[in-house]
């Protein structure tokens, strides 16, 4: 593992995460709530690395827009989630939120400070984990189609499930890993990046299918 | 010492995000092939709750026609028969008296009554639909209608009409009946015309040139208790024929419904 690599494959997560950006805006108006949200979410991921670009930042400064992006995130989540529920649980997701707010609060000014706010992130990830069962729940009571990968909220929650569940452990571990792997830090935060490209990559075959999903719709009265 | 617990602590993030990992794919293989099942049993279980609704409301109808053929049949031998009897015993006594013209007026009231009972008999249960079939019925009682509400009723046939099930001539003839009977209640019409056309289906259509109706908003914005009892009577007759109903929306006047059945 070196450098170039890393870098190589954090630039190909930025490309995809743009690219989702672009895809989200194709047919903008046509597009399901859940599809708009979720450019929302890759658009508000590319804030950090503006404001890294655009404002001298040094070190662990940096950290202060990605803490803050950390819990942005989340709330858009809980805003994608609470959508693809049909507005169920609405206590359920405020108060979720809201407690979270509260610790990554607490996390930033009184714990972690400066540093990556990683047990902001590990409590992010089992919020999202909990929220994607949570999802699964209820697409088996409500049963809204029959082959339910036609639901772009389905891919969306694959993806986020996958990456969530796979950076939990790193995210719970990556204050002792950061202090004393040094080297071999590469390797798991490149693991970290696939596993980002490998949600991302999940994210454009919903959109895709929500894309799939628009044509028909339109095609229909001409088949007819 | 420390490499070991570096180790250790590897080991745990490894296994760890693994078994994560693992998890989180049988999380959605699951969702992909119950779902599925869980879907196809509901599905299933609609179609047989529609089974169901469908077989109770042929019980029903059958139910109800066989009450009519019942009290037609009362009313006819019994109740008819008697009043022809009594009107004999009137004609006989007016015979007898000095002034038959005394009992002129009952025995009109009596003619008038039999005819009554033998009309309702008849509406009940046409016993021409079951002799000569169901467009020979549908043009007595065309005819009927026409005596009886002094409103023109023209009836026209084209193509080869082929005799179908005598459960299912029952119902087209009651569709007919229930939608000329609206006609004649509601449209302030001066004609009605009932049109056969047979071809690979049959397309029976009644119109006519009254008020008219909007038959949209009827039927997209009313409960079913609420549209009355005829026309949810011609939907479950429609429906169990697997027939469809066509409204035109688009007529300035009047109002012309076809119900369009596969042959």
């Amino acid at each position: 593992m070196t450098l170039d690599l890393f870098v190589q494959i954090h630039y190909v997560q930025l490309y995809l995460s743009i690219l989702i950006i672009i895809l989200c805006g194709l047919y903008l108006r046509k597009r399901c709530i859940e599809s708009k949200v979720i450019g929302l979410h890759f658009l508000f991921g590319l804030l950090p690395a503006l404001i890294f670009l655009l404002v001298p930042l040094k070190g662990k400064e940096y950290n202060i827009p990605q803490n803050a992006h950390m819990v942005l995130q989340l709330i858009i989540i809980s805003l994608l989630f609470y959508k693809g529920v049909m507005g169920k649980y609405k206590a359920l997701f405020i108060s979720v939120t809201l407690g979270f707010l509260l610790f990554g609060f607490i996390n930033f000014f009184f714990i972690q400070k400066d540093d990556i706010n990683t047990y902001t992130k590990t409590l992010s990830s089992v919020i999202v984990i909990f929220y994607c069962v949570i999802y699964y729940y209820r697409l088996l009571v409500d049963l809204p189609v029959l082959h339910i990968h036609q639901l772009p909220m389905f891919w969306y929650t694959m993806a986020f499930l996958m990456y969530n569940s796979g950076t939990l452990f790193l995210m719970l571990f990556a204050s002792y890993l950061v202090e004393v792997l040094h080297n071999d830090l590469l390797i798991y935060w490149t693991f970290h990046n696939i596993l980002d490209i490998v949600q991302n990559l999940i994210i454009v075959v919903g959109l895709w299918r929500e894309l799939q999903n628009i044509r028909s719709r339109s095609l229909l009265p001409l088949a007819q | 010492m420390e490499g070991a617990s570096e180790y250790q602590v590897a080991l745990i993030v490894t296994i760890g995000t693994v078994v994560m990992l693992l998890l989180a794919g049988a999380i959605v293989l699951f969702m992909l092939f119950y779902q599925k099942k869980m879907a196809q049993e509901q599905l299933k279980l609609q179609r047989l709750e529609l089974d169901y609704q469908q077989k109770m409301m042929l019980a029903a109808l059958e139910s109800q026609e066989n009450e009519r053929k019942r009290v037609a049949s009362d009313l006819h031998d019994s109740i008819g028969g008697m009043l022809s009897t009594i009107r004999v015993g009137l004609t006989t006594v007016a015979k007898q008296i000095s002034d038959p013209q005394l009992v002129e007026q009952q025995k009109q009231m009596l003619d008038d009554t039999i005819s009554s009972v033998r009309r309702i008999s008849r509406d009940l249960m046409p016993p021409t639909l079951e002799k000569f079939g169901l467009v020979q019925a549908v043009k007595e009682m065309c005819e009927r209608v026409q005596s009886t509400a002094y409103i023109q009723v023209a009836f026209s046939e084209h193509g080869e009409f082929r005799t179908l099930e005598q459960n299912q001539e029952l119902m087209i003839f009651r569709i007919i009946q229930e939608l000329i009977n609206n006609a004649v209640k509601h449209s302030k019409s001066s004609t009605i015309n009932v049109v056969f056309n047979a071809t690979d289906k049959l397309e029976v259509v009644v119109e006519d040139d009254g008020v008219g109706f909007d038959a949209t908003a009827l039927l997209s914005h009313h409960a079913p208790s609420s549209r009355g009892l005829g026309l949810f009577n011609i939907e479950n007759r429609v429906r169990l024929l697997n027939a469809r109903l066509e409204f035109d929306n688009e007529r300035k006047a009047g109002t012309r419904i076809t119900m369009i059945m596969p042959l």
